[in-house]
């Protein structure tokens, strides 16, 4: 079941947002300042979005935002609720990141629409780490040969030329590159090229 | 006139001789006197009613200049209940969807609601009495429920510019005499100047501090201190000048209209800096404290609108 994290501090409004959002089938945590959100433990792997209000006394919805990337553990896309419809905010809030921006009175479909894309997010996003870091640890589990053989094969050179430069028999490369294949979870070449090659998001990152 | 020589002596007789004949020219003459006398007196009541009419719709135009400035905090004020029915509406629907909706938290969402409703219309209420058009009151006025009413007014303002705005009422109950809704206007323009004035102060610094105290004289201080720019070069005089304003687009007459309402009030208002950075606004006005009889100006006449008072 996925989190949804309210932090606003306007009590009434909390509770009924709270309300909705669990009869719409989401674990709900509430909190009064964003300073209560980044002390509390984060759960592990479970997807979650945080509902943020813009005007939060103290640290304020935007700083809470900015400073997510510095703790991983408590960065969720993030949909904004604000009581004024400033417009230099709401496109400061997008621009840093924010997953939606929806002004007070909410109509309930379009928050739970909001909330949904979040979640969804986080679950890509999380999916995306999982293999980067599933990426990382093989990478770093080839020995220096076949390193160097993985990139040779990425340049486009041939086992015949590999195998000269790096004083082995050609089948050698061969099993090589199908143990460095194995290890990666690819079958193909064009799916080995598009691992490595595509821009890797760096964690805390949107797209 | 006419002279009249006596047998006996050649002396005229006296012009002021009560003989009827020479009455009704004087008579005629102070009558005429008299009545211009009224006439000017009508008129010069009607010249007063018409500037205290005046008076008091600057006093309205000025009060609505002072609620524009808060707008966007009393809008957001209503907001804020508004989102909370329609999401506990939103939540209701949800739940009478399921196969065994929830009574208990069903009933909780219906008195939420009520809840909600009666915030947003205790804003619209504390607003109405200051906008809609009134004579001047005169009438027992409790001070500090006022105050803090006038705090509560701007509670959603002050947080929206991160002032930390403080009140410390004295001891006790404190009795006024006048327009409430004058009053109010008084201490929420000054209230309001203090945050306008920590504008460029650091959010951590920004406090204003509201507190009244009894004098041994009759009178109660009110106080309205900042920690902002203060006075400068200023003149605590010119500060009450109309149409003074060190504001961007403000209109200058807040504080001249305060002085006004102060002066009918038979009150004083002065500013002077704060140690430590800042102003300070001293407001004084007849008070009763608790329930010993008033005494002195209190016990006089309600409020003069007729004449400005000078400074006590």
């Amino acid at each position: 079941m996925a989190i949804v994290h309210v932090i606003d501090d306007d009590a009434p409004l909390r509770n009924a947002l709270e309300r909705l959002l669990s009869a719409a089938g989401y674990e709900v945590r509430t909190y009064l300042a964003a300073g209560d959100y980044l002390v509390a433990p984060p759960p592990l792997a479970r997807p979650a979005c945080l509902l943020l209000d813009l005007q939060l006394p103290g640290v304020s919805g935007l700083e809470l935002q900015a400073a997510l990337s510095r703790h991983p553990g408590h960065d969720h896309p993030v949909v904004f609720i604000s009581g004024t419809a400033d417009v230099r905010s709401s496109v400061q809030a997008m621009r840093a990141g924010a997953s939606h921006f929806l002004t007070k009175p909410i109509d309930g479909d379009r928050l739970l629409a909001a909330i949904k894309d979040a979640v969804d997010l986080d679950m890509t996003l999380h999916e995306r780490h999982a293999r980067e870091h599933q990426l990382q640890q093989a990478l770093r589990s080839l020995t220096p040969r076949e390193r160097q053989v993985l990139d040779g094969v990425c340049a486009g050179r041939l086992h015949k030329q590999m195998a000269a430069e790096l004083g082995v028999s050609e089948r050698t490369i061969k099993s090589d590159r199908a143990r460095i294949m194995r290890a990666l979870g690819v079958t193909a070449l064009p799916d080995l090229m598009k691992l490595l090659v595509t821009p890797r998001p760096q964690p805390g990152s949107r797209p | 006139m006419r002279i009249r020589l006596s047998p006996t002596n050649h002396r005229p007789a006296s012009a002021t001789s009560s003989r009827p004949a020479c009455k009704w020219p004087v008579l005629a003459a102070f009558a005429a006197v008299l009545l211009a006398l009224r006439a000017q007196h009508r008129a010069l009541r009607q010249r007063r009613a018409q500037a205290r009419c005046e008076r008091n719709e600057l006093a309205r135009a000025s009060r609505i200049a002072l609620l524009g400035e808060l707008s966007a905090s009393i809008v957001h004020e209503i907001r804020q209940p508004l989102a909370a029915i329609l999401a506990n509406a939103d939540a209701a629907s949800l739940l009478l969807a399921q196969p065994a909706p929830p009574t208990d938290v069903l009933r909780q969402l219906i008195a939420d609601i009520r809840a909600s409703n009666q915030r947003a219309n205790d804003v619209m209420h504390r607003l109405r009495a200051l906008l809609e058009r009134r004579e001047v009151q005169c009438l027992e006025v409790d001070l500090l429920a006022l105050l803090d009413d006038t705090v509560q007014l701007l509670a959603a303002e002050a947080r929206r510019r991160r002032v930390d705005l403080v009140f410390e009422p004295g001891p006790g109950d404190v009795v006024v005499l006048g327009d409430r809704v004058q009053l109010q206007q008084l201490f929420l323009n000054l209230l309001i100047n203090a945050m306008d004035a920590m504008r460029g102060t650091a959010p951590m610094a920004r406090k204003v501090e509201l507190t009244t105290h009894q004098r041994g004289d009759g009178q109660v201080e009110v106080r309205v201190s900042d920690r902002g720019h203060g006075l400068g070069s200023h003149a605590p005089a010119t500060l009450f000048a109309p149409f003074f304003t060190t504001k961007a687009g403000g209109m200058g007459v807040g504080l001249s209209v305060a002085r006004a309402i102060l002066g009918a009030h038979h009150g004083s208002l002065h500013a002077a800096p704060r140690d430590g950075g800042g102003t300070v606004f001293t407001v004084r006005l007849p008070s009763r404290h608790g329930t010993r009889p008033a005494a002195g100006p209190l016990a006089a006449a309600c409020p003069t609108p007729d004449h400005e008072r000078p400074r006590a």
